[in-house]
């Protein structure tokens, strides 16, 4: 009895520490700069550098009400925590996303300017991301949204 | 062409960073093209001359992009910034190899580039400052006219102006041997005439002249001088300078004019030479015209009344008349009064100012060496009749004659004295 107990125990501390989550950190994704990427005509996004293709229909749709509205390069940039945040000419939000299974998940969209953005770009700025336009006052961006600055 | 082409999208790319690019991305970008320019620029580099633009392009792109070295570490992964810039150095040098260049020869030219834009950058900064100093002056001389009206002259004690114009003269002059250095420059980096000149080095030469503006440096420079002369009253120091800047500036001229006009074409210069021969001939007949009004204000103000004249034969012939006249003593005057007015002119005008003044007339080859020697000899003249040592000679003389006078006379009458005593007696009869 004495000998199945532990064997059961020993069992569960088996299958338990499989269960724990391994956690690697501190971890630091930013990219040094920006990629500035042209839409294809199936609609997608690809960066050679960063190793990622991703289809912007539903972005285009959600900023223009057009699947295929993006005729300007698409801005995209990671943060230190791996956030991507994206943008382009004529949108008016920053779209924050995260890395879910094969797919961009939307984390947060920021409004930026009414009016669209005339030449955005991004410039890494840990532990913020700057979003530089024209010659507006430039933004600091986290995940949580506009940290500094003002939205026009 | 094709290179000079390529340079100049160079230039172009590695212009100053505006508003628009704030962006990180925009400076890496900038840079990956400019390099990749001068990546083409070095394959088709087939001068000594070309080999040296491209090594100070380079020299220029290290020097504007070093601030953004760490962003441009991380972004040209896995390259970075200073193996992207060793890079272009070894394939310069290869280049150079290829092509024979030995290395201190486009370090030189390169060196003389550095001294190019040098001197180019002196030149817009002097501009600027002359062109303010001349507008001051004309206003100023201006305000000063209105204030004294005719009593206007070159003693007008007014500090200011005169700062002005003899900082003007400096900056003009000053400019005058930038422009000339840097051409110099220019022609120094091909070291060999423009006739022997292959045509890319040749075109390579003319996209230098025409980018640092040198026909219209010259010209301005021209035309600021006339400007000066016109605007100002000069006094002998600013008068022998200006004698020696614009006889420099004609020298050189003579030397550069052929050779910047046979850089182009056809006879498409061949009117900006003639205008600038025309400007520099103006530009002498002002100096000269205000040369001799200079010399006439001078004796007008030291009330010297000697006849006006325009030309050095003039100025010679009427300044020997009336010290002629004052050695004749034509108008009577007492020998104290000669004596007075002439220590005045010697003070005054002679050794202060006419004298000095011969010299430059004499350099400058408005009077003859023999003319100048005329006139000093006339003023040892005039210096001798009047001044109280010559008046113990006339005593003197006036002495002796009264004694040869006076013994002349005793004995004429010890002569008729004895005539008059009869003969005494023989006694020893």
């Amino acid at each position: 009895m004495k000998n199945v107990l532990t064997a059961i125990l020993a069992l569960f501390a088996v299958l338990t520490a499989g269960c724990n989550s391994l956690i690697l950190k501190p971890g630091d994704f930013s990219w040094p700069v920006e990629s500035a990427l042209k839409v294809n005509e199936k609609e997608i996004i690809q960066d050679a550098r960063h190793c990622f293709s991703v289809n912007v229909k539903a972005l285009s749709f959600a900023e223009f009400k057009d699947s295929s509205a993006i005729k300007s390069l698409v801005r995209v940039i990671r943060d230190a925590e791996g956030y991507y945040y994206i943008t382009a000419a004529k949108f008016k939000n920053v779209y924050i996303f995260e890395d879910a299974e094969g797919s961009f998940q939307l984390k947060k969209l920021v409004p930026v300017k009414e009016q669209g953005l005339e030449s955005p770009a991004f410039n890494q700025r840990a532990p913020y991301i700057q979003l530089v336009n024209a010659n507006d006052p430039v933004l600091m961006l986290n995940k949580e949204g506009i940290h500094e600055g003002e939205k026009k | 062409m094709k290179t000079v082409l390529s340079m100049i999208v160079v230039f172009l790319i590695i212009l100053p960073l505006n508003a628009q690019q704030k962006s990180d991305y925009a400076t890496v970008e900038k840079f990956q093209n400019t390099v990749k320019s001068i990546t083409k620029s070095i394959e088709t580099a087939t001068t000594a001359q070309e080999c040296a633009e491209i090594s100070s392009v380079l020299d220029a792109t290290d020097k504007e992009f070093k601030e953004y070295k760490e962003l441009l570490d991380n972004s040209l992964y896995p390259d970075n910034y200073l193996t992207t810039i060793s890079d272009l150095h070894g394939r310069l040098l290869v280049r150079q190899r290829d092509l024979g260049i030995i290395e201190t020869q486009v370090t030189h030219i390169a060196e003389l580039e550095a001294k190019i834009k040098e001197l180019s950058e002196q030149i817009g900064k002097l501009n600027e400052q002359n062109d303010k100093i001349l507008a001051d002056v004309q206003r100023l001389s201006e305000n000063v006219k209105k204030l004294t009206g005719d009593a206007f002259s070159s003693l007008t004690p007014i500090d200011s102006l005169r700062r002005q114009i003899v900082q003007l003269r400096a900056g003009l002059a000053e400019r005058d041997a930038l422009i000339f250095s840097l051409v110099d420059s220019l022609f120094l980096q091909y070291d060999k005439n423009v006739t022997d000149m292959k045509d890319v080095e040749r075109q390579g030469l003319l996209g230098k002249v025409e980018h640092h503006g040198i026909f219209a440096n010259i010209k301005r420079s021209l035309q600021d001088n006339l400007s000066f002369i016109e605007a100002t009253t000069l006094k002998q120091s600013d008068m022998a300078s200006i004698l020696k800047q614009q006889q420099q500036f004609r020298m050189q001229w003579s030397g550069i004019g052929p050779k910047l006009a046979g850089l182009y074409p056809g006879k498409q210069k061949k009117n900006d030479v003639a205008l600038v021969d025309s400007m520099l001939k103006q530009w002498s007949s002002k100096v000269d015209a205000a040369t001799w009004r200079s010399l006439n204000t001078l004796f007008k103000e030291k009330e010297v009344w000697i006849k006006e004249f325009t030309n050095g034969n003039e100025f010679s012939e009427n300044f020997i008349a009336f010290v002629d006249a004052q050695i004749k003593n034509t108008e009577g005057q007492s020998q104290d009064a000669r004596y007075t007015f002439f220590k005045n002119f010697d003070e005054n005008v002679w050794t202060p100012e006419l004298s000095p003044w011969l010299v430059s007339l004499v350099d400058a080859q408005k009077i003859t060496p023999d003319q100048k020697k005329n006139i000093d000899e006339k003023i040892l003249e005039w210096r001798s009749a009047v001044k109280p040592g010559s008046f113990l000679w006339i005593y003197i003389g006036a002495a002796l004659v009264l004694l040869v006078l006076g013994g002349l006379a005793l004995f004429v009458r010890k002569k008729k004295l004895m005539r008059q005593k009869p003969a005494l007696p023989d006694q020893t009869k």
